[in-house]
């Protein structure tokens, strides 16, 4: 339908080898959650949001393919920085490789930290916790005028069960692809926005409740 | 050792062939039981009424069928395909009721005929396109066996004499039987580094060495990020663990607790040992895996360490920017000179060739063909060297052309990267040939060191 039209944003996703980066744009594109084989170089994928085009690279994780990432990220409007929560040394991966790399190829793009696998960490078991994880991208989007943005630019997902998944996309392209009141409705998207923050409160009770 | 998707391909006729007997047996036992009144949809009638009838009509039936078929060449085996019709039957209304009107009694004899005319010729036709697979196979399978002995008796005892012959090159074209694809693989390829099976057998007791030693300090200090940097290559040992099980899942063969997961994971680490400088690079796993699945594991190795050992590996595995530019360049000369017309599409949208390109030249196709399409892509890779890669590629692209044509970026870009699951060989080998791989007299690797030399300058 759209066949020949330029896509209106681009966002990429990097991280780790393994973090589940596929498995993250396949959950909210597919909505579906199977295992998946390594990517090399880039799998590329498309969404229709409201009356714009969305492409989202989803790149290689190994080390070795950093050298390609630089290509990747031109034009990106947004990046989803990735890292496994039951992985401590992936986050730190996001400081170490993928920090310089966005700093130096764009600057206006809105970076967005995720944690992944939220599925296999008990709450007390994690390392990283949530206020470091919103640290980084705070520090990740300096210079960025993120004011106007619905939600913390952190978020903390499975893919296995769905969680948070379709929230972080959805931030994104409201950030990044504003639509009016009307818009929203003509094509069907909810209007209310997501926040992280009132999602607090609930999954401290769920907490209590398991424990 | 024969390849296991040989192996494979038998299982898969012999179950073929099972299923076949079983099912002419059964339509057999129909034809038998179907000569007392016996038929297939309604009630069963009342024990006396219309037997007869039915019995008579359905021998009529039988005997026009036996007059109709005695012409063809297998009267007998097509007897059996197409007895099934006579299980539909005919039959006069129960006594109980009011009989029909002769003239509906008429058209329904005259629906009745033609409805078994139709299932005739539908059971004819199905038979004929089933003989037809058969015979194909059967060819398929003589020349096979046909050109396995020519493989056995003629090249590979002269090998060095006989592989640039005509007659080897061209057979090579068609596709390595699978009985000899790993010897003729591990020849082609030759053993530049002499690498022995011994080697193998020290670099796997080291690898295994050090992954206890991984283990036994994992279990005492549960996580040290300074000697476990990211840029570290000993990491390459969990990700090795991590893609083993990721490695062609559909095949069930190389996943946790299926018979090549431990040959795999220790070729993988034995080549990381080999060559620490190296180490190990996601997508090295799948060229392992191809290699396994049609040689032993030493010669797998040796394979293994030899073709990533040719230029075109080293440049990728590498990453040596400069170098894969001018491969990048190169392609791009055989692409406009074989494609101009896709190739102005491609450069309009801004697509470079790296987009699409890196998946290929990493894993040469394991991941984006069908697995028996790699393997008669790799046939001729050893034999042509690596421009076969970059043939393939644009045998590719000419392959969809039509499509690729009618798509915008990033549409192209996903259609690349994700390429239609039913290509077959013989459908990419017929537009890979008209693919030419010289421009004005020059070969491949004359255009390849320009462009290195132009990077270099």
């Amino acid at each position: 339908m759209s066949g020949k039209r330029k896509p209106d944003l681009k966002v990429i996703i990097m991280g780790d080898y393994a973090v589940g980066k596929t498995s993250l744009v396949c959950r909210y594109i597919e909505d579906k959650f199977i295992k998946h084989e390594p990517t090399i170089g880039a799998a590329f994928f498309l969404k229709q949001w409201g009356p714009y085009n969305v492409a989202v690279w989803d790149t290689a994780g190994d080390e070795r393919y950093t050298g390609l990432s630089h290509f990747y990220c031109r034009n990106a409007g947004a990046a989803i920085l990735a890292y496994d929560m039951s992985n401590p040394q992936t986050f730190e991966s996001l400081w170490a490789r993928f920090m310089p790399l966005l700093n130096s190829s764009t600057e206006k793009c809105l970076k967005i930290v995720v944690g992944t696998k939220m599925d296999l960490i008990p709450p007390e078991e994690r390392d990283i916790t949530l206020e470091e994880g919103r640290k980084l991208a705070h520090e990740l989007n300096e210079g960025l005028d993120i004011s106007k943005l619905a939600c913390e630019p952190y978020f903390e997902t499975s893919s296995k069960d769905g969680s948070h998944v379709s929230e972080v996309f959805e931030c994104i392209f409201q950030y990044c692809l504003p639509l009016s009141g009307d818009q929203r409705s003509k094509f069907g998207l909810s209007t209310s926005t997501v926040d992280l923050y009132e999602k607090e409160p609930k999954r401290a009770t769920a907490k209590k409740g398991c424990c | 050792m024969t390849s296991i998707i040989s192996e494979s391909a038998d299982i898969h006729n012999a179950v073929h062939i099972l299923k076949r007997s079983i099912f002419s047996k059964r339509s057999k036992d129909t034809t038998e039981s179907s000569a007392p009144g016996w038929k297939l949809f309604g009630h069963v009638p009342p024990k006396s009424s219309g037997e007869k009838e039915a019995a008579q009509i359905s021998q009529e039936y039988q005997a026009k069928l036996r007059a109709s078929q005695l012409a063809p060449s297998h009267p007998k085996k097509q007897d059996v395909e197409v007895s099934s019709t006579t299980a539909l039957i005919l039959e006069n209304r129960p006594m109980n009721l009011p009989s029909k009107d002769p003239e509906e009694a008429e058209k329904h004899r005259l629906q009745y005929e033609q409805m078994i005319e139709c299932a005739k010729k539908k059971e004819q036709r199905e038979f004929k396109l089933r003989k037809k697979q058969l015979q194909n196979q059967l060819r398929q399978e003589d020349q096979l066996a046909k050109s396995s002995r020519i493989w056995n008796n003629e090249i590979l005892p002269n090998w060095e004499t006989m592989r640039s012959s005509k007659k080897a090159r061209d057979l090579w074209w068609y596709g390595l039987p699978p009985s000899v694809r790993g010897k003729v693989w591990r020849l082609a390829l030759g053993n530049e580094l002499n690498v022995t099976a011994e080697l193998y057998k020290i670099c796997i007791g080291r690898a295994d060495e050090k992954i206890k030693l991984m283990q036994d300090s994992e279990s005492v200090s549960s996580y040290d990020p300074s000697c476990d940097t990211p840029s570290n290559k000993e990491d390459s040992v969990s990700v090795i663990r991590l893609d083993v099980s990721r490695t062609f899942p559909h095949l069930c063969i190389f996943q946790k607790g299926g018979p090549y997961h431990d040959l795999l994971h220790s070729l993988l680490g034995a080549y990381a040992t080999y060559r620490p400088d190296v180490g190990y690079v996601q997508g090295m796993s799948f060229i392992a895996g191809i290699l396994l699945l049609n040689m032993e594991a030493a010669d797998a190795f040796i394979c293994f360490a030899n073709l990533l050992n040719r230029p075109c590996q080293v440049t990728f595995f590498r990453m040596d920017e400069a170098m894969m530019t001018a491969y990048y360049k190169t392609f791009e000369e055989y692409f406009k000179e074989n494609l101009p017309v896709l190739y102005d599409h491609f450069d309009k949208q801004n697509l470079t060739p790296d987009l699409y390109l890196i998946d290929w030249i990493f894993l040469l196709y394991s991941k984006s063909l069908p697995l028996d399409v790699v393997c008669r892509v790799w046939d001729v890779f050893w034999r042509d060297g690596e421009e076969f890669i970059f043939r393939t590629a644009l045998g590719i692209l000419r392959a969809y052309e039509k499509t690729l044509l009618s798509l915008d970026f990033i549409h192209i870009a996903q259609f690349l990267t994700k390429l239609p699951e039913d290509v077959t060989a013989d459908f990419l080998f017929h537009n890979i040939e008209p693919i030419k791989m010289t421009i004005d007299k020059k070969k491949f690797s004359n255009i390849l060191s320009t462009y290195k030399d132009n990077g270099e300058s």
